[in-house]
C-alpha cells in the first residue's frame, strides 16, 4: 500500500462521499436558495441544461440570468429561464472564496463543487486507508452586489498583482542578469 | 448606454488626440535634444509607452462603442472594459499624461457604476 500522503497547505475539494478521503474533511453544506446574477462555471450550468455550456464559455463572467437566456438558442430559452437548478447554480457561485482555510472540502453536489473548482484545487479519492473525521462546513453566500464588488476588486488586484511583477522583470531582466 | 460612460468615453477620444499632438511636437521640436543629452532608449521608451498608453485607451473606448451599438453592455464585458480603462489609466500616468489619466479613470468609474446598476436591475427585475 502506497504512504499516506497528508495534503496541507491549500484548500481542496472533493466531489462524492467523505469516506472516499482520510484524515479532517469539511462537509460542505450550502443552504438553499436562487440568484440570477453570478459568474457560475459553464461546467455547473452543464449539470442543469444540457448543451449551455457553449454558450456559457462565451459569455465574460460575471453576467445575469437574462444575458444568459439572451445567448442561447431560442429554443433552450424558456429551459433556461425556468429551471431552478440554473438559478442554483448562480446562487453557489456567490459562495465567498476567502473563507476556505487549507483542508479538504468534499460535497456530493455536481453543481457546487463545479463552482468551488474555480477557487479549490479538484481533490480525486484517497489511496490510503486511515480513519476519517467528517466535520460540517456551511460557507457564507455573498449578497450579489457584495459578490459583484468582490469580482470587481479581485479583478483589479490580479492585473495590478500581474503587472507591478512583470513589469520590472521585463525592465530589468538584462541588467539583473548582468549584476 | 448611460450618458457618463458616453461622455467619459470622448474625453478619453478627446484627450488622446491632445496627448497624441502632444507627443509629435515633443518628439519633432525636444526629441532631438532628448537624443543629445539623455541615451536614446530613454527617449524610445517614451515613445512607445506614450504610444501604447493611446493605442489601449482608443482600443477601450472603441470596443464599448462596437458592443453597445447592436444592444447593451454586458455586466462582464463592462467590468472588463473597466479594468482595462483604470489599466491604461496607470500606464498614462507612467507616460506622464495626466489628461489620458484623468479621462481613463473617469471612464473607469462610469464602466463600473454602469454594470453595478445593470446588476441592481436585474435583481430589482427578479424582485419584481
Amino acid at each position: 500500500m502506497p504512504p499516506c500522503r497528508r495534503r496541507m497547505g491549500r484548500p481542496y475539494v472533493h466531489l462524492g462521499n467523505y469516506r472516499d478521503l482520510c484524515g479532517l474533511v469539511y462537509l460542505l453544506a450550502v443552504d438553499p436558495g436562487h440568484s440570477t446574477f453570478g459568474a457560475p462555471a459553464p461546467e455547473a450550468l452543464e449539470q442543469c441544461v444540457e448543451g449551455i455550456r457553449r454558450y456559457a464559455k462565451k459569455l465574460e463572467p460575471p453576467f445575469t440570468l437574462g444575458e444568459l437566456a439572451d445567448s442561447v438558442p431560442p429554443d433552450m430559452r424558456p429551459s433556461v429561464l425556468n429551471s431552478r437548478c440554473v438559478k442554483y447554480a448562480f446562487y453557489t457561485s456567490l459562495i465567498d472564496p476567502r473563507q476556505f482555510a487549507p483542508g479538504i472540502y468534499v460535497t456530493n453536489d455536481p453543481v457546487v463543487y463545479h463552482n468551488l473548482t474555480r477557487y479549490l484545487e479538484p481533490l480525486g479519492a484517497s489511496d490510503c486507508a486511515c480513519p476519517v473525521e467528517a466535520v460540517e462546513f456551511r460557507p457564507r453566500v455573498m449578497d450579489p452586489l457584495e459578490f459583484f464588488d468582490f469580482y470587481y476588486r479581485e479583478g483589479l488586484r490580479k492585473m495590478f498583482g500581474q503587472f507591478a511583477w512583470r513589469l520590472p522583470q521585463i525592465l530589468f531582466k538584462r541588467r539583473w542578469r548582468t549584476l | 448606454m448611460a450618458d457618463f460612460v458616453k461622455l467619459a468615453a470622448g474625453l478619453v477620444l478627446a484627450f488622446g488626440l491632445v496627448e497624441l499632438a502632444k507627443f509629435l511636437i515633443i518628439a519633432a521640436g525636444v526629441g532631438y535634444a532628448l537624443y543629445v543629452f539623455l541615451p536614446p532608449y530613454v527617449l524610445i521608451l517614451w515613445v512607445a509607452f506614450t504610444a501604447f498608453a493611446v493605442a489601449v485607451g482608443y482600443g477601450t473606448v472603441f470596443t464599448v462603442w462596437r458592443l453597445s451599438k447592436g444592444s447593451r453592455l454586458r455586466v462582464g464585458e463592462a467590468v472588463a472594459l473597466s479594468h482595462a480603462a483604470i489599466f491604461d489609466a496607470m500606464f498614462s500616468a507612467v507616460t506622464f499624461s495626466p489628461l489620458l489619466t484623468i479621462s481613463n479613470l473617469l471612464l473607469g468609474v462610469a464602466l463600473y457604476q454602469y454594470a453595478r446598476s445593470r446588476v441592481l436591475d436585474a435583481l430589482t427585475r427578479d424582485i419584481a
